[in-house]
């Protein structure tokens, strides 16, 4: 077995090139400014969001009203999308393996506890919207002029809100499926 | 503290370890390339906390692993995908003995990246000829426990490399293969 492994560990290190350590330190440095100036284009996108357009889902301005929960829709995911790409940047890479492996360990159980947390929200907002039903048909034949323009107005509404709920469901199940099956950090 | 000066020193005396790990966490060369990168930046970010805590090849190698964990986290979607063409070197005109090197080294680290995570780290490590109490240091545990571990390591690894090479799946043909006449 030894001798198997020595020529394992030989064949590992002959690589046969060599490394360009001046072109890697100028792309690791290059990496760096971008890094920083991509953090910085968030940080003012994030000012932005803070100071014009959070306090317009308070406010109730025409815009607000019109995409309700649209605007608060923007902001989750807003921030969602930082966490999302700013996720482990500020954590520790110099602790030991056994730590960073618990750690994602630890991470990947939070997030296929997430994916509930979402699948029963889903649910919620699906059955939530049942009992409104009767009452939009009702609106909506008696708005419009054509009753039947009313209902196909409202068709399309339902069937987009429920294919949206569908498609973030099946998403979201798929995430957690692959969650499950990873078995690399157990 | 000059970074820089330490970065060029830490990618000339690791560069050349920082890139085989970094190739056996990608699944191709410029997946290799990026990671290698990656691992420079976190290693140049986190050098100034080093108080020689442990000894600077296993501070280097910590570094190097947990950024690999995380890439290989971000990466694990696609996994299930057959790996790239830029790997396989068998088309590259070369002398025989070059090539059949270059074959073993493919179907080590093809053996290598099966692994899961644990282990794949430690059967690195000690490819890499790290000591027993380097590898401590790095993983977090008595040197005892993780000659155990590197056992166990060592044989999964012996076990992937014997076992043969999965067909490479066939080419996608946008027309019908030309019949032969014969």
């Amino acid at each position: 077995m030894t001798q198997q492994w020595d020529s394992l560990a030989e064949s590992f290190r002959d690589d046969g090139s060599q490394i360009d350590t001046q072109a890697l330190g100028a792309a690791v440095i290059e990496r760096r400014r971008r890094q920083r100036l991509g953090l910085a284009g968030e940080l003012v996108a994030s000012a932005f969001l803070l100071v014009f357009w959070a306090p317009q889902i308070g406010r109730g301005s025409l815009v607000t009203d019109l995409l309700g929960i649209g605007s608060v829709a923007f902001v989750v995911l807003w921030l969602g999308a930082l966490w999302h790409t700013r996720r482990g940047t500020w954590r520790r890479v110099d602790v030991d393996v056994d730590s960073g492996l618990a750690f994602l360990r630890r991470e990947r159980q939070a997030e296929v506890r997430w994916t509930v947390v979402v699948d029963r929200f889903l649910l919620a907002l699906a059955i939530g919207y049942l009992p409104v039903l009767p009452l939009a048909w009702r609106e909506a034949g008696m708005a419009d002029a054509a009753a039947s323009t009313g209902a196909l107005w409202l068709l399309a509404a339902v069937g987009g809100y429920y294919g949206i709920l569908a498609g973030v469901w099946v998403t979201n199940r798929r995430r957690r499926q692959r969650l499950l099956q990873d078995d690399t950090w157990t | 503290v000059d970074t820089n000066a330490d970065l060029t020193r830490l990618l000339e005396t690791h560069g050349a370890a920082l890139r085989r790990i970094a190739g056996s966490w990608s699944r191709s060369d410029a997946e290799r390339d990026d990671l290698l990168q990656e691992i420079g930046l976190a290693l140049w970010t986190a050098w100034p906390r080093y108080r020689q805590q442990c000894p600077e090849r296993a501070y280097v190698w910590r570094v190097a692993l947990n950024c690999a964990f995380a890439h290989r986290r971000r990466h694990q979607r696609h996994e299930h995908l057959p790996e790239p063409l830029e790997h396989d070197a068998s088309d590259a005109p070369s002398p025989d003995n070059i090539l059949e090197k270059r074959q073993q080294r493919e179907q080590l680290l093809r053996a290598i990246r099966q692994l899961p995570a644990e282990t794949r780290a430690l059967v690195t490590m000690q490819l890499e000829g790290l000591s027993l109490e380097e590898i401590a240091a790095v993983v977090g545990g008595n040197a005892n426990a993780i000659g155990v571990r590197l056992h166990r390591a060592k044989a999964a690894l012996l076990a992937l490399v014997h076992q043969p090479a999965p067909p490479r799946p066939s080419p996608i043909r946008f027309f019908p293969a030309e019949k032969d006449p014969s």
